[in-house]
């Protein structure tokens, strides 16, 4: 059917009469023309170096073609390296994910633990002292933020956490003062200022708390103005506030007494916990037995020099220092008490005069010398008796009984210079080497650590 | 033009060979203005069609893309598109049917003017369709396309022309009788 059958003749008329169009001017369409093929080539001079973004997707997923074609091909081996790399991503990945959302985590959360012990780890991986005290510093301002966080879901703020918070307070500042005094002053003057606003942040969360939180963050406030005071002083005199930390005694949780009793001693060094509390039980009886000992009285009473004096007070007074609470093996004290006649040790040394014994008031020969070499060898009898006395006292305070009075005190070096810390390595406390490392505590800053008990 | 001589100029002018893109206007210009003159009925405007569809033609090729084939198809889509773009926002004034209207001064003005208003009318008729029916009677009954070629300038399938071909023509008969003096139009096959 040709379109002349299609339509009507009429409208196929109108519509042929519309064919006839005016011839089209010729200088127009030249006109036309070289504008067309100019436009060209303007687009020709400005084309891009490359090809269009379509066709460089293109050429570029023809490029990589190979690629996928070696891994089909060899897709048995890919898959093992990438069922590896997909565990090790999870595990690195679920790692990442578990320390994030600690972070976020206070007390009473399941991960908070985790994130205790992150920052643990993190202190103890730190590169100086002086990132070590950047750190216990921004943990002191977690910990304040964890008391905003509770108080805001009404939780209440237990022992344990005060127990903690206050440690970290007393480390950093610990950590502040001990370096040089120019390094500490501006060190505490960084610690007050936080200090003060853990201080401001408690104020304001008194004041839309509940009774039940209220006196827990009363005594944090109270603490830490004590600290705030304690850092005045040092800005004012670091040197002062030094000793001073030195010679003050950490307070130690009860928790923590709890766990250095459980634990014995490491590396060979008896504990002296577990030996302060044997003690008593054990050797009772060596100060009655030292005092029976008749020899060494008439000896110096029968004598004129004045030398026997010292060994009379022997016997009287307990200065003979807990060295002798350290030793298990007290052999001394029964060979030298329990025997009536001390013949075998003393009369090694007397030599002359055997009679000091059982003659001691008979005799007349003023031999104070010899008797003055064997209260010598007796003065560990005499020290044995006071062993019960140290052992009581140090059931009361452990670290007391740990640290040994004649021991050089380790005072600690100026450690760090402010912003250009030193590191140096401290020397380890027996008694802080036993804690146990998985204690809820924490390891004991090193700082504290050196402190020596009165 | 065979397609083997499509293709040649496709890929000569997606390349922006002088050479090449010469060839396609001079093939295709002609017809283009022809059509546009016919819709339009202003040589200027079928002129400007003209430029602007091979101006798009050149945008096209240069970012990569345009027709793979059916080159002169693809040419009377975008005049087409172009006219319509035109008709919508200047469409033709209504043709009014007075006895006023004047015939050119020339030889025969009776008959000019007769020819004259006819072609108007058509025209106003033509307008009077949707784009694609106004596309299909134009290449098929004006510059005498086959169906099949309407279709692929259409992108539509052979029936669906056919049917849009059926719907334009009972339209324009409508229109002619409801608009023109002339009582031969019947409108009745």
């Amino acid at each position: 059917m040709t379109p002349e059958q299609e339509i009507d003749p009429i409208i196929a008329k109108r519509l042929s009469s519309l064919s006839k169009v005016d011839p089209r001017s010729h200088q127009r369409a030249i006109r036309t023309r070289a504008a067309f093929l100019t436009q060209a080539l303007e687009m020709k001079g400005k084309l891009p170096v490359s090809d269009s973004p379509y066709q460089r997707l293109k050429r570029r997923i023809q490029h990589i073609q190979p690629l996928f074609d070696f891994i089909e091909n060899r897709r048995s081996l890919f898959a093992g390296i990438a069922s590896v790399f997909l565990v090790i991503t999870l595990v690195l990945g679920g790692a990442a994910i578990t320390y994030t959302a600690a972070q976020k985590s206070f007390p009473g959360k399941p991960l908070y633990a985790i994130k205790i012990w992150a920052e643990g780890i993190q202190k103890s991986l730190a590169v100086s002292q002086f990132y070590e005290y950047e750190l216990a510093l921004r943990f002191t301002d977690r910990r304040a933020d964890e008391v905003q966080r509770m108080v805001d879901n009404g939780q209440v703020v237990d022992q344990e956490f005060e127990d903690r918070y206050y440690q970290q307070v007393e480390e950093v500042i610990w950590m502040a003062v001990d370096q040089s005094d120019a390094a500490a002053t501006p060190a505490l003057t960084e610690v007050r200022e936080h200090l003060e606003k853990q201080v401001e942040l408690f104020t304001r969360l008194l004041e839309k708390t509940p009774g039940s939180t209220q006196g827990a963050l009363q005594r944090i406030v109270q603490k830490l103005q004590e600290r705030i005071r304690e850092c005045d002083a040092g800005i004012a005199n670091p040197g002062q506030l030094r000793e001073r930390l030195r010679l003050i005694q950490p307070q130690t949780p009860p928790e923590l007494i709890e766990t250095l009793k459980s634990k014995p001693g490491e590396n060979g060094v008896p504990g002296p916990n577990a030996t302060a509390t044997s003690k008593p039980t054990k050797t009772p009886t060596p100060t009655p037995t030292a005092t029976d000992t008749p020899t060494p009285t008439p000896t110096a009473t029968n004598t004129d020099t004045p030398t026997p004096a010292p060994t009379a007070t022997d016997t009287d007074t307990p200065t003979p220092t807990p060295t002798a609470t350290d030793t298990d093996t007290p052999t001394p004290t029964p060979t030298a008490t329990d025997t009536d006649t001390p013949t075998p040790t003393p009369t090694a040394t007397d030599t002359d005069t055997p009679t000091p014994t059982s003659n001691a008031t008979d005799t007349d020969t003023p031999t104070p010398t010899p008797n003055a070499t064997d209260t010598d060898t007796r003065t560990p009898t005499t020290t044995d008796t006071d062993t019960p006395a140290t052992t009581v006292t140090v059931t009361d305070t452990p670290a007391t009984t740990a640290a040994d009075p004649d021991t050089p005190t380790p005072t600690p070096e100026p450690i760090k210079e402010r912003h250009g810390l030193q590191k140096t390595k401290k020397v380890e406390d027996p008694a802080n080497t036993n804690q146990d490392p998985d204690s809820q505590f924490g390891p004991t800053p090193k700082g504290i650590k050196q402190k020596p008990g009165k | 033009m065979s397609p083997f001589d499509e293709v040649r100029l496709l890929s000569g002018a997606r390349a922006l060979d002088l050479e090449s893109l010469a060839e396609v206007y001079d093939r295709f210009s002609p017809g283009l203005y022809k059509y546009a003159a016919r819709l339009l009925g202003d040589p200027d405007l079928a002129e400007d069609c003209v430029s602007e569809t091979f101006t798009r033609l050149l945008k096209v090729l240069r970012q990569g893309f345009g027709p793979q084939d059916h080159l002169r198809a693809y040419l009377y889509r975008t005049a087409h598109n172009w006219i319509t773009d035109r008709y919508r926002h200047q469409p033709l004034p209504f043709l009014e049917l007075d006895a006023d209207l004047h015939a050119d001064p020339a030889p025969s003005p009776e008959s000019q003017a007769e020819e004259r208003l006819e072609n108007l009318q058509t025209r106003a008729a033509l307008a009077a369709l949707t784009p694609d029916q106004r596309q299909v009677v134009v290449l098929r009954f004006i510059e005498g396309w086959d169906t099949e070629e309407v279709a692929v300038a259409l992108q539509k399938p052979t029936g669906a022309i056919k049917a849009l071909q059926h719907r334009a023509l009972g339209a324009m008969r409508r229109w002619l009788k409801k608009h023109s003096l002339n009582p031969t139009i019947t409108g009745e096959r």
